[in-house]
Order: structure tokens, then sequence, then C-alpha cells
């Protein structure tokens, strides 16, 4: 017998950034627990608007003998519980104390198996076989009698379009309909049409317009105020490809009169950019570069000075830096004098999102150089954790300089960030660091550099301070790793060197990943163990340089000589940074290991030749962990 | 008698409270000091933490020095009024109930495009947060409507809903207004009275003081002078709460001064926010071991 099962979630609007992905994982859920529980079922299809997630599972086999309704009932009710408890949720919340927690209120569940109620329970609600129509319109009950009339009877009695993707080709349908017959186009890019999707049940496309003369502030702040804040379309001439003042709105219902709702959006949006403009025009009174002497007034943070004092101790980094920068410098001087400039300003106070654009803008009104003024907006970059990097060298130095001297900074106060506390996003700024370095293939050595920083506050230079900031970078270095799913072994192995390069670490980690697997690589360490076995039995040692005259053989002998050539070798590829060739040398130099194992015999009768022995291991290990600590891996 | 429909401010308000009043919530009274939203109101504070049920509702001034505009910009204001609606618990059917408060005052779903976008509300000075919605009525924010998730940082169950009317940019709406300085105030026969006759004056001085004339070093003073005597009545071996709080709702003003005359760094401003949310985290600790008392 074959049936189709249908459960909707009736809730208060849910939120548009989450909408997707909870009904996505929802259905995920629902997949996984038929799986488990072995039923077949012809196809699975999903609905979700701002009010309510659904799923409907069409024509799921069920046992066929009558007496086993209730078995089947028991199933499906475990599988529905289970798939709702799982739903992944970013930020639940409690709305009434005996309830579990959910992304927001559920007001109602519908679940219907066939033509009949399928009893649950949950969020302190018994299910039934009601539904409601659009909230604002028709918000009555809708009886659904049958799991397969489910979405024609929403639209039908309830002016809900419950099919999100169908929802979404409507909308853009409409909306390319619409902005042809204004020779226009919208661009999809972004993520807004997902979420004009999600905060309708009943789509309407209307078009307004706002003043021409706002089109000459900061486009990205246009785009700000009309996509980001108010969730209507900007829309570009189809000639010439340039920002038009009309944008479209996406409204939720479609009244006869359409004036007042064309007529609120417009004024929600003119007002953002009419105060927006007023201080655009404020602000250009003055050039950037007066904006200064200014900062002098912002406190950066107490007992680290003001923001003058952070530009001055930004721009002695880029000097410190010159090695990198080479014929940029004095751009990137420049670059650095007015990088917080625009933190005065007004426009940039009112939207703070807007930092370092607000100044790129500026800069380029004030005829600055472009090398400059792409700086000034790239020094905030990457804005989290994953996002896109500064593309000019002076922007990914900027960006460096910055960031560490706020964290040195606050380290210097014992402001650093615990385990689950981060309030001035230092982490954020670190990883920022590690990314631009490793990406970027920038050479630094992060102990000078945190050095300089400590010096420029006028700091009592302590190691201890540095080791901490050191340990807190390499804490940053082996979250990125973890993410890229290296072993943490190969990580450790590198960072217990405690090598002050940041991609010297990541390069050494990415030839280690690429020899982990191979036979070659457990080779060299069941040498390395071997090795190390022996010389954990005897550590007494008395002997400083190995005598040449105590081998007895031409193995140990020749054992000897390779061990020297190796540790040249490997030295000096690793001063050449060919990290690649210089751990294929301790690869190579396994086999040396094995040979002198084979043919030699540690222990010996006369002492001092044994003793020789156990030096010449020693110094093998020794150089060995030249690359890594092998012990890691043992 | 008139007979064009009254929609001024008096009467819009005096419609949703009693709207509000007759569904049993308890009428209160504006606290008296600077705050920047109703939900510093020692009414929402203090009883949105621990069990008992409650619900008022209040007109609350409030005062965001960094919304000044000189009287210029027609909808922002450093000084303007919310109507706070708070219940605990919230009822099932708490949205329906707004949208039957907006109809008292001729807004209809059905002809207006209302949203609720989600926008989680915090407070970080209070250590306040809630997971909600800002209610767009074409496509202008017009309430605030949140369910309380924490308070002085200690969570919150039962859970307080929060609904925060914009008062102002509804009367633009319904009077249709351009600007706020628009707004009928009150409307009798002999009588009309604008909101710019009584605040545009004090827009443009509160604004000149807010941005240019306020002395720095004064705020400063006052705001660890206020913070001080905060922490000092709360050491206290019987420690006065509600007078510790309003040295909070005191120093945060300050704050909010300090903030709008640019003086605070992102990174100095946070530890400043840190402060006050330390302070609040204990007074709401201290209310909640005297209830249990």
């Amino acid at each position: 017998m074959k049936k189709t099962l249908l459960v909707e979630l009736y809730t208060e609007a849910l939120p548009f950034k989450q909408l997707h992905n909870m009904s996505l994982s929802f259905v995920k859920n629902i997949k996984n627990e038929l799986q488990k529980n072995i039923i077949k079922y012809e196809i699975i299809k999903w609905y979700a608007t701002p009010q309510r997630i659904a799923i409907k599972i069409k024509n799921v086999q069920l046992e066929k003998k009558k007496n086993k309704e209730k078995k089947n009932k028991y199933t499906f009710q475990k599988i529905i519980i289970s798939s709702i408890k799982k739903i992944h949720i970013t930020k639940p919340m409690l709305w009434d104390k005996n309830s579990l927690k959910f992304s927001r209120p559920v007001r109602n569940i519908l679940a219907i198996l066939g033509k009949s109620i399928l009893p649950i329970k949950i969020f302190n609600l018994l299910s039934n076989n009601i539904t409601y129509g659009h909230f604002f319109l028709k918000n009555k009950k809708i009886k659904i009698k049958n799991a397969d009339e489910y979405s024609n009877i929403l639209l039908k009695k309830g002016m809900v379009i419950a099919n999100y993707n169908i929802r979404k080709e409507f909308i853009k349908n409409k909306i390319n309909q619409k902005v042809k017959e204004i020779n226009g186009f919208v661009q999809y890019e972004n993520n807004l049409l997902d979420e004009v999707t999600c905060l309708t049940e009943y789509p309407n496309i209307l078009v307004g317009k706002f003043s021409k003369k706002f089109l000459k502030l900061p486009h990205e702040l246009i785009f700000y105020i009309v996509q980001v804040f108010q969730k209507s379309f900007l829309i570009y001439n189809n000639f010439t490809n340039f920002l038009t003042s009309e944008f479209i709105i996406v409204s939720n219902i479609n009244p006869i009169d359409k004036k007042k709702i064309i007529e609120g959006n417009k004024q929600a949006i003119q007002s953002r950019l009419y105060d927006a403009y007023f201080f655009f025009k404020e602000d250009q009174k003055i050039k950037l570069i007066e904006y200064l002497k200014l900062l002098k007034n912002i406190l950066f943070y107490k007992k680290l000075g003001n923001l003058y004092d952070k530009t001055i101790r930004i721009q002695k980094l880029i000097i410190f830096m010159k090695k990198e920068l080479k014929n940029d410098l004095k751009n990137a001087i420049r670059a650095a004098i007015l990088s917080k400039c625009d933190l005065i300003t007004n426009l940039v106070f009112e939207f703070p999102n807007m930092q370092g654009i607000v100044g790129k803008y500026y800069a380029i009104q004030n005829k600055e150089k472009k090398e400059v003024s792409e700086a000034i907006q790239e020094q905030y970059y990457p804005k989290s954790y994953n996002s896109t990097l500064p593309k000019s060298k002076i922007g990914c130095i900027l960006s460096i300089c910055d960031k560490i001297d706020t964290i040195v900074g606050l380290f210097i106060l014992n402001k650093q960030p615990s385990s689950n506390q981060d309030p001035f996003q230092l982490k954020r700024f670190a990883i920022g660091i590690v990314r631009i370095i490793i990406e970027k293939k920038i050479t630094i050595d992060l102990k000078y550099l945190i050095q300089k920083c400590v010096f420029l506050y006028n700091y009592r230079q302590t190691n201890e301070l540095e080791e901490k900031i050191l340990k807190f970078f390499f804490n940053r270095i082996v979250y990125l790793c973890k993410k890229k799913k290296i072993n943490i072994n190969i990580i450790k192995s590198i960072l217990l060197l405690k090598l002050n390069n940041i991609l010297e670490i990541y390069l050494r980690i990415k030839v280690l990943e690429n020899y982990a697997k191979k036979v070659e690589f457990k080779h060299l360490l069941i040498s390395y163990k071997r090795i190390g076995k022996i010389l954990k039995k005897e550590k007494k040692n008395s002997n400083q340089f190995v005598e040449i005259n105590l081998f007895n053989n031409k193995y140990e002998k020749n054992f000897y000589i390779n061990l020297k050539i190796f540790k040249i070798n490997i030295l000096q590829l690793i001063k050449k940074k060919k990290y690649q060739k210089a751990f294929l040398q301790e690869i190579i130099f396994s086999k040396q290991i094995e040979i002198f194992f084979k043919n030699v015999l540690i222990k010996d009768k006369n002492k001092n030749v044994f003793y020789n022995r156990i030096l010449i291991l020693q110094k093998t290990k020794k150089y060995l962990n030249y690359f890594c600590k092998l012990s890691v891996f043992i | 008698m008139s007979c064009k429909i009254d929609n001024s401010f008096y009467t819009i308000t005096k419609k949703i409270k009693n709207f509000w009043y007759k569904k049993g919530l308890l009428y209160t009274i504006p606290i008296d000091i600077s705050v920047g939203a109703g939900t510093f109101h020692p009414e929402t504070f203090f009883k949105s933490l621990g069990s008992k049920s409650f619900s008022s509702i209040y007109i609350q001034p409030c005062r965001r020095p960094t919304d000044g505009r000189y009287g210029c910009n027609p909808n922002r204001l450093q000084h303007y009024y919310q109507l706070q609606v708070v219940i605990k618990p919230p009822p099932k059917n708490i949205q329906k109930i707004y949208l039957e408060s907006l109809k008292i005052i001729n807004i209809f779903p059905d002809t207006s495009d209302i949203r609720f976008i989600e926008d989680n509300w915090e407070n970080p000075t209070l250590g306040a947060s809630g997971i909600g919605w800002e209610v767009w009525i074409d496509g202008m924010e017009m309430t605030q409507f949140t369910y309380f998730q924490n308070m002085g940082s200690i969570e919150c169950n039962p859970i307080t809903v929060e609904i925060t009317y914009g008062i102002e940019r509804i009367c633009m709406y319904i009077q249709n207004k351009k600007s706020i300085y628009d707004i009928i105030w009150m409307q009798t026969k002999k009588k009309l009275i604008t909101y710019g006759q009584l605040f545009h004056n004090n827009e443009i001085e509160n604004s000149k003081y807010n941005f240019i004339n306020s002395d720095t070093k004064l705020l400063f003073f006052l705001f660890h002078k206020y913070i001080n005597e905060s922490k000092r009545l709360l050491k206290l071996e019987k420690p006065l709460i509600n007078p510790a709080y309003e040295y909070i709702l005191h120093a945060t003003h300050n704050f909010n001064l300090l903030d709008s005359k640019k003086t605070l760094s992102v990174t100095e401003r946070q530890d400043y926010i840190f402060q006050l949310r330390k302070l609040s985290k204990l007074v709401a600790q201290k209310y909640l071991q005297n209830q249990e008392k």
C-alpha cells in the first residue's frame, strides 16, 4: 500500500537568512531516517515560506497487513519527530518554557498520512490537518483533506505560493519582465533574490524611484542602503550599464492601490540616502589628509594612545617592512598616513561598514594615487575568516601592519582573547594576517615584527609577551590547517621547531602533507624510531666528538660521511627555501640509515667504539629533526 | 464636533494604549532618567528576570545622542518616544493581537505591506539579547518585536515578549507626512500643534550639544563617577539595587554622549560597553538573589 505523507511546521516569520538551509536540513534528516528504517518512497518535495516549512513524501510504501497500521504510525511519528529535532538552526530560541527550542515559535503542526491525521506531539502542540493562508491576506484555517492537494489548496484558498523554487523563479521572471519595460537590468549575484523569496508568500513586483542626486554617493553605499538594508533591487541601464535611480520592490501583497507601498518604500530609502548624502557633502568640505590631526581626538584604546598615534605606528611598521614593498614603499607610506582618516568622517560614523570604502572615495576625489586609494579600502580585508584578501601588495602589508599593531597593543594590556571570548576580534585579525602571508606568499619574520611593535609602544620588552603572541599565532595556524583537514601531527611537528616565518611553517607543512601517506615516509619513521629506542637506553655519553679512528668497518665510515653531507644539504636547501627538496634529503638518507643498521651492530665490547656509534646516532637524530620534529609521529 | 477623523499623535497613542489596557496590561509611567530605549525601564529590565508573570505598557521618551541631525533630517531624532508593550509569558497569538492593534489605528494588513524582517535585537550594555523582528510597514521600520532570551546576561525563562512601537514613524505614516516635524501632535477645533513646534528647537540645540559643545572631560569624569557609585551601592551589606541600576543608566547616557562626540575608537568603545555590561549583570544577579529571599 502506498500513501503520501505531509508535514508542515507553521511558525512565526522565519529568518530569511536561514529558511532555505533549514528546509534542506529537514529534507536531509527525513531522507536519512527513511533510509534507516528501510522505507521506500517515490519522491520528496519541500516547501518553504516565511511562515512555514513543509515536506511531502510521495507514495511511501506501507506495510500491507491491516494490523500493522499501528506500527506504520509509530515509525512515521518517530521519523518526523527526530527529523524536526535535528533541523540545523543557527540561533535557536525559547518562547514557551515547556517547549523545545526552535528557530522561531512554532504555532501549528500539520501531519497527514494519506487522508488521515498522523498524531504527533512536539513543541507542546498536537498535530492536525489544518494549515493557514497568507499571514496578512488570508490568515484563516484551511483544512487539508489529502496530502497531495497541499500546494494547490494553499494557492487557491490561501494566496500562498508554497514552493520555494517556483516562487523564486516567479519573482525573477516578473522582475526581468518589469525591468525590460524600462530598458534596465538587475544583477542577481548576491543573495537578495533568495532573501525576498524567503520574505514573501505571495510576491508582487513594483518599481520606485529615488532622487537622481543620490547617485553621486559611493555606489557601495547605495548598494548597502537599497539592497542590504531595504531588500530592494537596484536597476542598471541596459545601454550604459550605469546605475539608475530606479529600484524594484518585492512586496508581499498586491493591493489595488499600489501608490502607498511605492511611496512608503521610496521614503524609507530616500531618508537613508538623504542622511548619507548630507554627510557626504559635509565631509568633503576638507581634504582627507586634514582629518589626520583630528584623529588625535579619538582614543584608540586607553594607554595605547589615540588613532593618530596608531597611524604613526603603522607608518613606522610599513617602513620596517620595506624589503617586502620595494618600489611601492612611497605609496604605502602615503596609504598608511591616510588609512584611518575616514574614521572621523560623518559618513563612516553613520555607516561603520563603509570604513575604508569612504576613505577610498575621498582619496580619489582628492586625486591621491590609485595604489593609495585601493590600499585604504583593502586594509580591512579579509573582513571575516574566509572572505576576500587584499589584492594589492600595499593593501596586504597595510592590513598586516594595522592588525598586528592592534593585537600587540591589547596583548601588552593583557586583553588577549580567552577560549570563548574575543571581544576585540583579535583571533579574526590574526587569522587574517596568517591567510595573507600564506596565500600571498609574504616573507616576514613574525618575531621581529612583534618586537618592532612592542618597541613602538615603548613597552619594556619581555620574552614572555613575545612567546604569548607567537603561541597565539601558532594556534591560528593550527586552526587554519585543521580546516584544510591537515593532520594535526604534521602541524605539530613543524610548530615544535618554533620557526618565526609563517610562510615557511606553512610550506613545510604542505611538504609533509604530501609525504605523509607515502611508504618512504613510513620507512623513515621506522629508522627514526629505532634510533630513538637505542638512544633511550644509552643516555650516558661523555665523548663530544666523533672519532674517526674508532670506526672499524667501511659501513660505519661511509655512513658518517653521508651523514655530514646530509646535514650540509638539508641546511642549505632549507636556507634556499627549497623545502620539498630538503625533505627529500631525509627520505633519501633514511636508506643510508637502513644500510647502517643492517651492517653495523651498535653494541661493541669496546666501550669507546660503542659510544662513538651512539654519538653518531645522536647526531643523526638531531639532523633528522631539522625539517620537522619526527618524534611527533611516533 | 469636528467630523474629521482625529489622527493626532495624542489620539493614536491613546488608541494603542487603550487597546492594550483593555487586554489587562498594567499602565505604567516612564522612567525619569535619560535612556536610549524603553527596554531600560526598570519595569522591563527587572521584571523580565525571574519567574513571575507580568505585563506593562508605557510611553518612554528616549535619547540617542548620535541620531541627532540638527533638526534637518525628516525622520531622525536624538529624542523621541517609544510605546512599549511587555508581556510575560507571551500569549500564543501575540502577533495576531499586534496586527489587531494596528487595525485600531487604521493600518490594515491587506492594504499595507506589513513584514516581519529578522532582526535579533541586542543591547550589549544591558547584557540583553532577544530574537525577533523589525516590523516594516510599506518598507519603513515601525515596530520592534522581540522575544527576550537574555537580560543582565542571565538567561530568561519564562520568556518576555517586547513590542516597541516607533510612534513618530507610525504617525508620519498615518497622517501622510514627509517629515516628523509636520506630525500633528494635537488637534482640536481651536488648536493645532505640530511636533515641530514642540521639539524642533530642542533637536537643534541638543544636536549641537551632543556633537560639538559637550564637555568631553566632564563626560569622562561623570561616567566614571556614576560607575563607581553604582559599584559602591552594590557592595553595601544590603545592596541598594534600584539606585545602583539607576546609576548604570546615568553612566550609559554619558557613554552615549561620549560616543556621539566620536571620542572612542571601536576598540576603546568595546571596553566601556564591557564595563556597563558587567555591572548590569551584577545588578541582575543581586536582584534575583533578593527575590529568592
